[in-house]
């Protein structure tokens, strides 16, 4: 199955951050940050915006990176992006590129940071087979391979020479600070598990306090985890976000999860164990390509999901949470970057992901 | 005879499948019945030995809890220990293979679940108190994990810590691997049934003993409910089913092949014996006198044979009868025809006896008139010798030929009249004066009416006053053609109906001396002249005979 070039989750935004550069990007403070675009402006409507690219831009695998490498990547993407706010792209030469956008902008929209406006090389593929996603040049020429989490057991792949690997498994972060040429730093809270109900739906528990959300931290997820704060991204009241809360009567008594996130299946058990439901609640596993269709057709009691703490474009991303439902978050957690001593330094941008720095990136930090 | 040799096949083997069907009945329930008890036997057996192994489980594990300081800080509130006490259910019921293990406090809280480990903390009071309750025996309990449920055969145990007696629950579970494993029959089954759980019965089985388990369902959601649960024994029927079925299946073909083999056998006796049969009946209805040539000669040794033999033998004695028949035939008619000419030369005769006598009287008493008397009677004389000339001719050609040429009638009627002796008998011509000529021949006529006037004269004697009366008429006529009728008519004795009948034939005769060929030649006669005879006779009374002639058709005749 060849993957959508549009990153879906954690393991896939790693993979992106480290191929494909967007034009600009936020460092882990949240600062709008020069990436593949060393300026820009805005004209007087605040619709038009120019970015002036970086001289030798390249993607991952050598090739040049210029203007039109972008107009052609997005034209591949219009759908996605135009719904995004692009309204059209216009080449103005090797160097230069103008972006026309639906609404006024007063200023560079944070949400360029977003890797769906990452510049994806066409000659790269990717492709998810299993729980593994593979990047390479062509048919048969692997150059980068991603284990999902929840799949074996990191420490192998750690034995196994990786050079980068993120995991919450306290076991993996012992093993790793027990290894003398792994060094493991702590990433910033990234991630938010949600128990999602669809409109009209009661929480299975009345206790949904901060209580529950300890215990389900201290006893429940065996991850490096927070009880989550109450006030979230995706119901800052400046989107306006037209929530149809259209009910809809769950017919089936359980609460379904991804299948390969394990800290989604502690939290479904033990909501499970403590609802007061009837009949009882049973946690049900679905495969990660069958969830958003679980998802979209409803019908279910409750869904554990884990969505990213931060976004560049908040009011779309809360869009495609918030019209399916309530969410009820429960806690934020956290991961640990196992890196390879020796390997290239490393960034974190400002959802988490950590990125290995290039050379550009090295000259722009000092710069700074 | 196919009917009789079905039948009596078909009785004895459907006799047969009977018996065998249900012997083979008789001895399957014996035989299960001593199975189903072995296997009773076997499967409680088992339940205790399961029992014991999972009584022994939770004695490693509560051995092993007792010893470990973590798990006794946990139970007593240590907070650090607390992730410790959560796994350590999940860890000791992998490793002692346990399908549920679930660790509570003595007040009724879950302090750790294996089989579902986020369960902790609920409170379930009432679980530990049924089991124990059931005390050594195995309870079946349906426990409910994260995403579905467990059913497993449990047991309760408790280990002390402190002065708290904390619970362990464990127990495997009751796959059907584990029920399979009861059955080590493959004709027995172990079903377990408890309320919830479908309760349709297996087809093609049947109950054969039921043992109870104490059942208690923690999946209900209204709290703790407990009932009862039976582990059912079912016996599979198709074994039996399908050893019916052989032998049905045998029997049938043993029909088919009785039926064919008695259809071949009935076409085979049927050859054997029908045919022989049907061939001697054609045979035999082929045989008359004429036909005495059917031979029954065979080499059979059986019944047909000797049938075959009896016709054989009955046909050579027919044949030798048939010899001795003609020969008497042929001796009857020479008889006849020497007796025929005997009678025709003495009417021959007579009329020259009667003539020599009347001269020889006539030379005694008047001599003179011989000459005129002589003359007188010569013509009776050469008519005489003409006649038995005539006879002497046709018996030398021995087939007297009928020579059929118009004649007088009245004057042949004359001529016997004046011929024939009658003495002192009336004889009374009644001659048409213009009868027709007939067509025939004079002698053969002549022979006729000498022979009807013979009898009639015969049946007067003894009778006075009788009389004998010829006459002569024409019958018949356009447009039929004529005939001449000649009436010989006597008032003599008569004939009764009887002797009517017989009187035509050959060698009957009712006077002293006579032939009995008079008639029958008298009718062959006529026959040979193409004429009809009838009588009309009344006993006592008398006797008309008339004989009718052809006449000379009309260029023939004169006037």
């Amino acid at each position: 199955m060849s993957h959508a070039p549009v990153p879906t989750n954690q393991d896939e935004r790693l993979v992106f951050r480290q191929l494909f550069p967007a034009l600009v990007r936020l460092d882990c403070q949240g600062e709008l940050r020069p990436a593949l675009a060393t300026s820009w402006h805005t004209d007087s409507t605040g619709r038009s915006w120019t970015f002036a690219l970086r001289d030798g831009a390249q993607f991952a695998d050598g090739s040049s990176l210029t203007a039109r490498s972008i107009e052609i990547d997005w034209s591949r993407r219009a759908g996605a992006l135009r719904e995004a706010g692009l309204d059209s792209v216009r080449v103005i030469n090797d160097h230069t590129i103008r972006l026309t956008m639906n609404d006024p902008r007063d200023s560079l929209p944070r949400a360029f940071a977003d890797p769906l406006w990452s510049v994806v090389s066409t000659s790269l593929v990717t492709r998810m087979s299993g729980a593994r996603l593979t990047v390479s040049l062509g048919p048969g020429q692997p150059i980068l391979e991603i284990a999902a989490t929840g799949t074996g057991d990191l420490r192998d792949a750690l034995d196994a020479g990786a050079d980068l690997v993120l995991s919450g498994d306290p076991q993996v972060i012992d093993y790793a600070a027990r290894t003398s040429e792994l060094d493991s730093y702590l990433l910033p809270w990234d991630r938010t598990y949600v128990l999602l109900q669809h409109p009209g739906t009661q929480p299975p528990t009345a206790a949904l306090d901060s209580s529950l959300k300890l215990s389900l931290v201290q006893d429940v997820v065996q991850t490096d985890a927070r009880p989550s704060m109450s006030q979230q991204w995706w119901n800052s009241s400046s989107c306006s976000v037209e929530i149809s809360m259209k009910a809809t009567a769950p017919t089936v008594p359980r609460i379904v999860y991804q299948q390969t996130d394990p800290v989604a299946r502690k939290l479904a058990e033990r909501l499970v164990a403590i609802a007061e439901d009837q009949p009882p609640l049973s946690a049900v596993a679905v495969d990660p390509l069958r969830f958003a269709a679980e998802l979209e057709r409803g019908g279910n009691r409750g869904y554990i999901l884990g969505i990213p703490l931060q976004s560049a474009s908040p009011c779309r991303e809360s869009a495609k949470w918030t019209r399916r439902g309530r969410l009820y978050p429960l806690i934020d957690t956290r991961q640990h970057v196992i890196v390879r001593r020796g390997s290239p330094a490393l960034t974190v941008d400002w959802d988490g992901t950590p990125r290995f720095l290039v050379e550009t990136d090295l000259q722009q930090e000092t710069s700074r | 005879m196919f009917g009789a040799i079905l039948l009596a096949v078909l009785i004895p083997l459907g006799a047969l499948a009977f018996g065998v069907r249900r012997e083979l009945d008789r001895r399957l329930t014996r035989e299960y019945q001593a199975r189903v008890e072995a296997m009773a036997a076997v499967l409680e057996s088992d339940l205790r030995r399961a029992s014991g192994l999972v009584g022994q489980r939770l004695e490693a594990i509560v051995a092993q809890l007792s010893k470990d300081n973590r798990f006794r800080l946990a139970v007593q509130g240590d907070i650090a220990s607390r992730p410790y006490l959560l796994d350590a259910a999940g860890q000791a019921m992998r490793l002692s293979g346990l399908s549920l293990l679930q660790i509570q406090h003595p007040d009724g809280r879950i302090l750790s679940s294996g089989h579902f480990r986020n369960e902790f903390d609920r409170m379930e009071p009432d679980l530990p108190l049924l089991l124990e309750s059931a005390s050594d025996s195995l309870v079946l309990l349906r426990a409910r994990t994260p995403d579905s449920s467990v059913l497993a055969l449990t047991r309760i145990d408790s280990v002390r810590i402190g002065t708290r007696s904390v619970k362990i629950i464990g127990g495997v579970e009751a796959d059907p691997r584990l029920l399979g494993g009861l059955a080590r029959d493959s004709s027995l089954a172990v079903k377990l049934e408890y309320p919830g759980a479908a309760m349709a019965s297996i087809p093609g089985s049947r109950i054969v003993r039921e043992l109870r388990l104490p059942y208690i369902d923690l999946t209900a959601g209204s709290g703790v409910s407990s009932d009862t649960a039976r582990l059912l024994v079912t016996q599979s029927l198709d074994a039996l089913g399908s050893l019916r079925k052989g032998v049905t299946r045998w029997f049938l073909v043993a029909l088919a092949l009785t039926v064919l083999m008695a259809v071949v056998g009935a076409a085979w006796l049927s050859a054997r014996v029908s045919r022989p049969l049907r061939d001697l009946a054609e045979k035999t209805t082929r045989v008359d006198l004429d036909r005495l040539d059917q031979s029954f000669a065979t080499e059979r040794s059986d019944e047909i044979g000797t049938l075959s033999r009896l016709l054989a033998s009955m046909m050579e004695r027919l044949r030798a009868s048939s010899v001795r028949v003609r020969e008497a035939e042929r001796r009857a008619a020479v008889g006849d025809l020497a007796r025929q000419v005997n009678h025709d030369i003495k009417n021959g005769l007579a009329p020259i006896r009667n003539v020599l006598r009347h001269l020889s009287q006539v030379l005694q008493q008047d001599p003179a008139s011989l000459p005129q008397v002589f003359e007188a009677r010569r013509g009776t004389l050469e008519s005489s010798v003409e006649y038995l000339n005539t006879l002497a001719r046709n018996y030398d050609r021995l087939a007297p030929g009928i020579e059929r040429k118009a004649c007088d009638v009245n004057a042949i009627v004359e001529q016997v009249i004046s011929n024939i002796s009658h003495d002192g008998v009336g004889i009374r011509a009644q001659l048409s004066p213009h009868p027709p000529l007939a067509l025939a021949d004079a002698l053969v006529v002549r022979r006729i009416l000498e022979n009807l006037v013979g009898n009639a004269l015969d049946s007067l004697s003894g009778k006075p006053g009788g009389e004998v009366t010829m006459s002569t008429e024409r019958v018949g006529g356009a447009p039929e053609p004529a005939r001449v009728r000649i009436v010989v008519a006597d008032t003599g004795t008569g004939m009764t109906e009887s002797e009517l009948n017989r009187a035509f034939d050959d060698f009957y005769t009712t006077k002293s001396g006579g032939t009995g060929l008079g008639l029958s030649i008298v009718r062959r006669l006529i026959l040979d002249l193409e004429g009809t005879l009838r009588v009309e006779t009344q006993p006592g009374e008398g006797t008309r005979v008339l004989v009718e002639l052809p006449t000379v058709p009309a260029r023939e005749s004169g006037p």
